[in-house]
């Protein structure tokens, strides 16, 4: 009677560690972050003048998604020291012990390579070579260069999360145009007040860590400042794509509002001198730009001209 | 500054996460439907070339 039940158990056992391994690995691709680089590259697609094959536009968004996901994992493997330190990160697979550094690194690699070359293959090479440059931009420029020596890591490593809806929109058409670039510099611009958000709030954790986010070096004063600067930045460039015949007037009336409360939650950031109830309005606007972004582009899709 | 009992702080912290998947369930939910919207758009797209191809004589 015993012999069975042990069985059992051991097998329930087993089946545990394997989906808690899945987990991990699943973790390891960051799929909040890939969620909103799939969406963004999403409106690329949608955006462009021209449909493509379904089957060949599933195949795009695969690769977009694949190669976010072993960015996120290689970036994983590189900061693993420090997401140790810090409390935000200290419960991600590699730091844990749960995942080991070869197998996360080599995860990374293949997932990388293997959308780059199937971009290539199945869609077009522009698309494919975007993507590649996206993910090596966010390896080597910001993760290994900027993010660990200079405040400044996210306004330049910003761009490598700026790449999805270009490639969508060179997936689609094959080349790049004004409006994808448009839509570059709308992420680009978007990235510094959404990260320093966080990184006000989170600012002890990134200093335990050593990076030399703005709110670290700079202080918080400067970092509200440089918030309302991009974010005032923000509310023209998103304009922009009713200008050039991109979208129509509810998407400009859309960003309009959704720009003034943008300015309003970083208003509220800059006002809040003695960061009252635990930095409350900084995580306000980080939940807010998240939103922000993904209405942004919702509309665009929506009222595309 | 207030401070919340284990109670309030893991009642607080439930709510949170009930919160965040709501939102996430949402955000899959419309990447989702656009997933659909670009296979649909491309599908027509498809049709309309066939189409065209189909009848060459239209453009005359």
């Amino acid at each position: 009677m015993t012999e069975p039940m042990t069985a059992a158990v051991k097998d329930t056992l087993d089946r545990l560690a394997i989906s808690g391994e899945v987990r991990d690995y699943v973790q390891l691709l960051k799929p909040r972050v890939m969620l909103l680089v799939v969406f963004t590259g999403l409106c690329g697609l949608l955006l462009a003048p021209v449909a493509i094959h379904p089957f060949i536009a599933a195949i795009a968004v695969f690769c977009i998604a694949l190669s976010a996901g072993g960015a996120g994992a290689v970036n994983m493997v590189l900061e693993r020291d420090k997401d140790a330190l810090m409390l935000r990160t200290r419960g991600r697979p590699l730091p844990m012990g749960r995942v080991a550094a070869d197998d996360a690194m080599g995860l990374g690699i293949f997932c990388i390579g293997a959308s780059t070359a199937l971009m290539g293959l199945a869609v077009n090479w522009l698309a494919a070579a975007l993507l590649a440059a996206a993910a090596l931009f966010y390896i080597f420029v910001y993760t290994i260069w900027l993010k660990p020596r200079t405040p400044q890591n996210i306004v330049i490593g910003g761009a490598a999360g700026a790449f999805p809806p270009m490639i969508g929109w060179a997936a689609a058409t094959g080349h790049l145009s004004l409006a994808s670039c448009l839509l570059f510099l709308i992420i680009f611009f978007w990235t510094p007040p959404h990260f320093w958000a966080l990184s006000l709030y989170a600012r002890e954790d990134y200093a335990r860590a050593g990076f030399p986010m703005l709110p670290v070096v700079a202080g918080e004063r400067h970092t509200k400042m440089q918030m309302m600067i991009y974010t005032l930045l923000l509310l023209p460039l998103t304009l922009v794509p009713s200008f050039i015949g991109l979208t129509g007037k509810i998407y400009f009336v859309g960003a309009i509002i959704l720009n003034l409360l943008f300015v309003v939650a970083a208003l509220r950031v800059w006002r809040d001198r003695d960061n009252a109830h635990n930095y409350k309005s900084a995580r306000q606007m980080f939940g807010y730009s998240i939103f922000y972004l993904f209405m942004i582009f919702l509309l665009m899709v929506l009222d595309k001209a | 500054m207030e401070t919340l009992s284990p109670e309030q702080t893991a009642a607080f912290r439930a709510q949170q996460k009930k919160r965040a998947r709501v939102v996430m369930a949402i955000a899959v939910a419309v990447v989702v439907a656009l997933f659909v919207l670009t296979i649909v758009k491309g599908h027509l797209a498809e049709q309309q070339r066939a189409s065209q191809l189909a009848s060459p004589h239209e453009s005359y």
